[in-house]
């Protein structure tokens, strides 16, 4: 049986997978980035993912601004 | 007004005519010593909800054609003026124009490995949550040695999945962050047909581990 599945724009999966992108990869170009929580309208997959991206920032402070 | 940065492109790469981002504001660029930035100016920095998450991607894949991809910003670069952005690319300049060119004609593609098994430990613990503290601490050794196993299970089909890409993906990262394993890979335009029949083979040998395709995507998790 062929497990793989494709998942489209639509899907929480695909939603979780944008977020997780968005808001903890990329370039960071600042010292600083900026993401307000009151009214954040992203359900249980986006708050797991905030705190990733919480994470992300302690981490770099840690480290200082590499840039990215 | 502030500024809001979606990506970096080279210069002279422009946003399609009308192109709007978050609440509707126009996507301009600004050049900065060789690059360019799409941008668009609000008076405060956008919130962190799903619609500016999927309006600042959309104008990131905007900039993707097959032969330009863009350096995707991650969301939340907010900058009290034009001229304040610019000056912070201009100084990394080297590094972006770097990534531009290795990024070029390629794609990221995301296989996030995804076991079946995880609600039934979950409501294991639960249900020994009402029980006697043996029967709790049991559950939940349990559970984490389901999670161990779930790791290594995605990182078996991930070693496949990068064994057999060899000659189709550029480059691989693996993320095991929030006890799921997802691989993402670089994958040039004209192979992605390939990659895509290589993860359907790779899956349908995959065991208990379900392959959950994405993609292709702006090369997010590529920048570090």
């Amino acid at each position: 049986m062929n497990r793989s599945e494709v998942l489209t724009p639509d899907d929480e999966l695909s939603l979780a997978e944008l977020v997780n992108r968005v808001l903890d990869k990329g370039a960071v170009i600042s010292g600083d980035v900026v993401i307000s929580v009151a009214g954040v309208d992203l359900v249980y997959v986006g708050l797991r993912v905030l705190l990733s991206s919480v994470e992300s920032l302690r981490e770099r402070d840690r480290h200082g601004p590499a840039g990215s | 007004m502030g500024v809001h940065v979606y990506c970096i492109v080279p210069l002279h790469h422009a946003p399609p005519p009308g192109r709007t981002g978050i609440d509707g504001a126009d996507v301009t660029a600004i050049g900065a010593h060789g690059v360019a930035l799409w941008t668009s100016r609000h008076d405060r920095p956008p919130p962190t909800a799903t619609a500016a998450i999927r309006t600042h991607d959309a104008v990131v894949r905007a900039a993707m054609d097959r032969s330009i991809t863009p350096v995707p910003v991650r969301f939340g670069q907010w900058f009290e003026d034009a001229d304040a952005a610019a000056g912070l690319v201009a100084a990394d300049a080297g590094r972006w124009r770097t990534l531009l060119e290795r990024f070029a004609g390629h794609a990221e593609y995301g296989v996030r490995m995804s076991p079946a098994r995880d609600a039934v430990a979950a409501r294991d613990v639960r249900a020994a949550a009402h029980g006697s503290g043996t029967a709790y601490m049991a559950a939940l050794a349990q559970r984490d040695a389901l999670a161990t196993e779930r790791r290594r299970a995605g990182e078996r089909v991930a070693a496949v999945i990068t064994q057999r890409g060899a000659g189709l993906v550029t480059d691989t990262r693996i993320d095991t962050s929030g006890g799921t394993v997802t691989l993402s890979c670089l994958v040039a335009w004209e192979d992605a047909e390939a990659y895509t029949a290589m993860i359907r083979d790779v899956s349908a040998a995959s065991g208990d581990v379900r392959l959950l395709s994405t993609g292709p995507w702006p090369p997010y998790s590529f920048v570090a």
